[in-house]
């Protein structure tokens, strides 16, 4: 029996605090994952929490045919999902950023360095948002959180051939939307 | 096989996904095809891109709240404790246990209150429980027209919690439970300003049986109490001498099905005996003593949370500390300025009602109530001074998810309070000269959409508001680019600096400029914060053309000169008006303030409007600060410490005929509503030194904003028009580059107090029990820093005498 399992067996004998250890081990990758999702820390927040809160609700339905990070992160992306349809439809670019109140930072760079690596970042995020929800799924998955496509299609329940299909056409367009960036990094 | 670049095949290949004859033929491919290697080469960029990118990371443990959450959510799902599942058994056996104890106190409770309801309906009103009384509720207008005195939600109702009720979000079921507990009144004399004003008026039967027949018959008001005599049909004017109190919102969620928090927290929240020394619960009861009215038994050294039922549990100020700016560092501006005061209360100062006196010292609501006549409420209706109701209930739901940030931290009541900043300050005031009593832990100001929406920076970009307590953006405020506002070079905001919600930014000249204006900008002084002014939005390498068009870049190349490579050209506004910590703000306050020296004092000015024309180029600048003249005079201030920032190494520009503007460049200060873009240069852009928002520099002796003797603003006067203080002027620098890609735009300090003559402040208190020691050690230990933050906030400082907040009070004080 592996950690998780095995904390998910102390939780569902009734100690919650097992369950709790399940979120540390697990909600900043998660959280990484959403916020590039969701494209705002803020909304991503909520939707892990939320992930989480399902998670322990129907613990008792997990059926342990596959790892818990993917049953996890499958309840994730129905809840980012449903959470997108709830959303006003936006146009704004600076979302990610504006409405987030977080701003991923390295410290250590220098003051035009940073800036420069900001804006960088926000250039990536930008064009993610711009994907198609679909595509942004499935290319966050796999570049973010370094999900294989077994793994993707096991979250999104795809088939295999569409995570691969979706994954290069989110891909061909991303690098349009980043050909200067990608050229300026040459 | 496709063609490129639609064959997925590369994709995969990237990925190690191909099949062993797929990768084969793959690599066929790439050997033979140059645009298939570039094909991969892209997406390799682009995946060493990607993986490239921070990552978000939480700032808390998300485990308590998670499973906080899940508790509250088991006890508020009405379906499931009132419909066991299929097997029988209400929850699994590991949701089970954690329906712990309280669970069951609140279980007790609800059934004790509605069969307290049941017995208490008159025999006319049929079907009179509370969950009845949606269905018996009369239309609005004429449940208006016949009731007087608040309107008080019913909740607990089956129907009630079943409507909108969605599993699927944790937002819906904050929303939820918004909505279900935000209208239950409160009592315990510290929360009774507004129910005990509406009382002694008539408004609320104090008989509890007349009250819970009044609850039940009323309908839901989603904020507030509102105040309504017969025939009133909405609220009238505010009023500027008399503020309002309103209570939107009780945070304690309500437990179980049926009917009884609403009922019951009405029922026991205005009753009370005149001497203020008893009071009643205004919850849910004791565990025991369903919902009646009980007397505080503080004497005996029970804790006040245990006498409310152990609605929660302090677990220290720290947490609450952390809670609250974590929480502001999240907010979105609103559509209104707000204030926000976080105060630790004792259970004494409960008893004696401090706060309703604090309250009615400052002429807040209470102005009545003070003198105890019901002549004063006569003249308050008259004079249509009668408490508002809310606009909207994003107030409330952003401070609803304060409090939900807060819950499980101690018992907490919220006062809407609408006043000016001096009542509102001076009600603070007024608390933290009662170190004994009251603890002040946040005061933070929130700045509005219309001041955001008023700065350039707002109109170049959309702001987006959030309703924080359901996760759904409700407006953007669509903005429009600012139209001849001369931007200061490359610029990184950050979307809110927490305090007041208002994005900071960082600009430069030159490159070392810009480079030290990050450095510092943290060191703003008290009372200020940056502004960012992004006039054409995102510019990317070589769209000079848009660039000028957009009419930000109106210098001759010739003009332009390299500074390092950066994107650096325009005004150096931002580097400008930082003064150090140490600096007196009437060196960056107008026209009390000497003209700058160097680069600032000779540069031609610039404003927020279009200035057409050449370039204007700042003389050498001066290595030490100017001593300012006795006189004041309308040219910008100084900075003397910013001044050292100047390069004085580079080489002067051509000078260009400077555009007359004699404050232009001056600190901006933004009023809601202002027209930024289209203003000119006027008498009325200087600054008012008697705004109000100067008191928030009283603090600093060696800051006075205000020139001796200078008349103060009238606190009631009616508001001031739309002015606009600016920062000394820019000093224009050229950059031949503009750098690969980046925002271009300025940023400039500004003051962060609004001018309206009537801001919205939110009270949270926490109730701490009979004692400040309570949990809160490591607030005694963490005043200092708390003070900090309060000064160093938008909101106004800390009394002199506030001192004491550093020290808990003895523990024996009270007892």
């Amino acid at each position: 029996m592996n950690d998780d399992a095995q904390l998910i067996h102390e939780t569902l004998a009734g100690h919650s605090a097992a369950f709790g250890r399940l979120v540390q081990k697990y909600q900043d990758r998660l959280f990484n994952t959403v916020a590039h999702v969701a494209g705002n820390a803020e909304d991503a927040r909520d939707i892990v929490q939320d992930a989480f809160v399902q998670a322990f609700l129907k613990l008792d339905t997990f059926q342990h045919s596959s790892a818990f990070y993917t049953w996890l992160y499958r309840i994730a992306f129905n809840v980012a999902a449903t959470h997108r349809r709830r959303r006003r439809p936006t146009l704004s670019v600076e979302q990610a950023r504006e409405a987030s109140g977080q701003e991923p930072m390295d410290h250590n760079d220098g003051p035009t360095e940073l800036l420069e690596r900001q804006e960088r970042c926000r250039q990536v995020r930008e064009a993610i948002d711009q994907l198609s929800e679909e595509h942004r799924d499935v290319l966050v998955l796999r570049e973010i959180d370094g999900c294989c496509y077994e793994t993707i299609a096991e979250i999104l329940d795809l088939p295999i051939g569409t995570v691969r299909s979706r994954l290069h056409r989110g891909r061909l367009q991303l690098r349009e939307q980043l050909r200067e960036v990608l050229i300026v990094e040459e | 096989m496709k063609d490129l670049p639609e064959n997925e095949l590369f994709s995969a290949y990237l990925d190690g996904e191909l099949t062993a004859t797929e990768q084969a033929e793959v690599e066929q491919l790439l050997a033979e095809s140059p645009a298939a290697r570039q094909l991969l080469d892209e997406f390799r960029a682009l995946s060493s891109t990607l993986q490239s990118m921070p990552q978000y990371a939480l700032d808390e443990d998300l485990s308590d709240r998670v499973l906080r959450t899940a508790e509250r959510r088991m006890l508020t799902d009405s379906e499931r404790l009132s419909r066991p599942g299929g097997n029988g058994k209400m929850w699994p056996s590991h949701l089970g246990r954690l329906l712990n104890a309280r669970a069951l106190v609140w279980s007790g409770l609800a059934v004790a209150i509605a069969v307290m309801f049941m017995l208490s309906q008159p025999p006319e009103k049929d079907g009179g429980g509370v969950a009845m009384a949606p269905e018996t509720a009369e239309p609005e207008a004429e449940r208006d027209k016949d009731n007087a005195g608040p309107v008080v939600r019913a909740v607990g109702g089956e129907e009630d919690l079943a409507a909108g009720h969605d599993d699927t979000l944790l937002t819906d079921k904050k929303a939820e439970i918004a909505e279900a507990v935000g209208n239950l009144p409160t009592g315990n004399g510290l929360y009774a300003g507004a129910p005990d004003l509406m009382a002694k008026r008539g408004a609320i039967p104090e008989d509890p049986h007349d009250l819970a027949r009044h609850v039940a018959g009323k309908t839901a008001d989603p904020t507030t109490f509102e105040m309504k005599k017969p025939g009133e049909e909405a609220p009238g004017p505010t009023g500027p001498q008399v503020a309002q109190v309103h209570q939107p919102a009780r945070p304690f969620p309500v437990p179980g099905p049926g009917a009884g928090g609403g009922a019951g927290g009405g029922a026991g929240a205005h009753d009370q005996d005149a001497a203020g020394l008893r009071t009643t619960d205004n919850g849910p009861g004791l565990p025991g003593k369903g919902a009646g009215p009980y007397e505080h038994t503080r004497e005996k050294g029970v804790s006040l949370e245990t006498q409310l039922g152990g609605l929660a549990t302090i677990h220290g100020a720290q947490t609450v500390e952390d809670a609250i700016s974590d929480y502001a560092s999240r907010l979105e501006p609103i559509d209104s300025a707000y204030t926000v005061v976080c105060l630790d209360v004792r259970s004494s100062a409960v008893a004696n009602r401090a706060f309703d006196q604090a309250l009615g010292k400052n002429k807040i609501l209470s102005a009545a109530r003070e003198n105890g006549t019901e002549e004063n409420a006569a003249e308050l209706e008259s004079a249509g001074l009668r408490p508002q109701r809310l606009d909207g209930t994003r107030q409330v739901d952003v401070i609803e998810g304060l409090l939900e940030d807060l819950g499980n931290h101690g018992e907490l009541a919220l006062f809407y309070v609408e006043a000016t900043p001096e009542q509102i300050q001076a009600t603070v005031d007024e608390l933290t000269r009662q170190p004994d009593q009251f603890r002040l832990l946040k005061q933070l100001r929130l700045a509005s959409i219309d001041e955001i929406a008023s700065i350039p920076a707002a109109r170049s970009r959309r702001v987006d508001h959030y309703d924080d307590s359901v996760g759904q953006k409700k407006e953007t405020a669509e903005a429009e680019p600012a139209s001849g506002t001369r931007y200061g070079g490359r610029a990184d905001a950050r979307p809110s600096d927490g305090a007041t919600g208002v994005g900071d930014g960082v600009v430069a000249g030159t490159l070392e400029q810009k480079n030290d204006a990050l450095k510092r900008r943290e060191d703003l002084p008290a009372g200020y914060v940056w502004r960012l002014e992004i006039p054409g939005g995102f510019a990317k390498a070589g769209d000079r053309e848009a660039r000028d068009a957009a009419g930000f870049f109106d210098v001759p190349a010739s003009e332009s000169r390299s500074s390092g490579g950066a994107a650096v050209r325009g005004s150096q506004v931002p580097t400008q008006p930082i003064p150090p910590p140490a600096v007196p703000p009437p060196a960056v306050l107008p026209p009390s303030v000497p003209p700058p020296a160097g680069p600032v004092a000779d540069s031609p000015v610039q404003t927020a409007g279009r200035i057409p024309g050449p370039v204007v180029e700042p003389p050498a600048p001066a290595a030490e600060p100017a001593v300012p003249p006795s006189e004041p005079e309308p040219a910008p201030p100084s900075l003397p410490d910013v001044q050292k920032d100047a390069p004085a190494t580079e080489p002067a520009l051509p000078k260009a005929p400077a555009p007359e503007a004699p404050d232009a460049g001056a600190m901006r200060r933004t009023v809601p509503g202002s027209d930024l873009a289209d203003e000119s240069p006027s008498p009325v852009d200087l600054p008012k030194k008697s705004e109000p928002e100067d008191k928030t520099q009283d603090h600093q002796p060696d800051a006075p904003l205000n020139e001796p003797g200078e008349p103060q603003s009238d606190p009631f006067a009616d508001p001031e028009p739309p002015r606009t203080e600016m920062l000394p002027p820019p000093v224009e620098t050229e950059g031949e580059e503009f750098g690969t890609q980046g925002h271009l735009g300025f940023a400039y300090a500004e003051k962060s107090e609004p001018a309206a003559a009537k801001v919205r402040a939110f009270f949270v208190l926490r109730l701490v029990g009979s004692e400040f020691s309570t949990g809160d050690v490591a607030a005694g230990q963490s005043a200092a820093r708390m003070a900090e933050q309060v000064e160093s906030s938008a909101a106004a400082p800390l009394p002199a005498d506030a001192e004491p907040l550093a020290a808990p009070p003895p523990a024996d004080a009270h007892q």
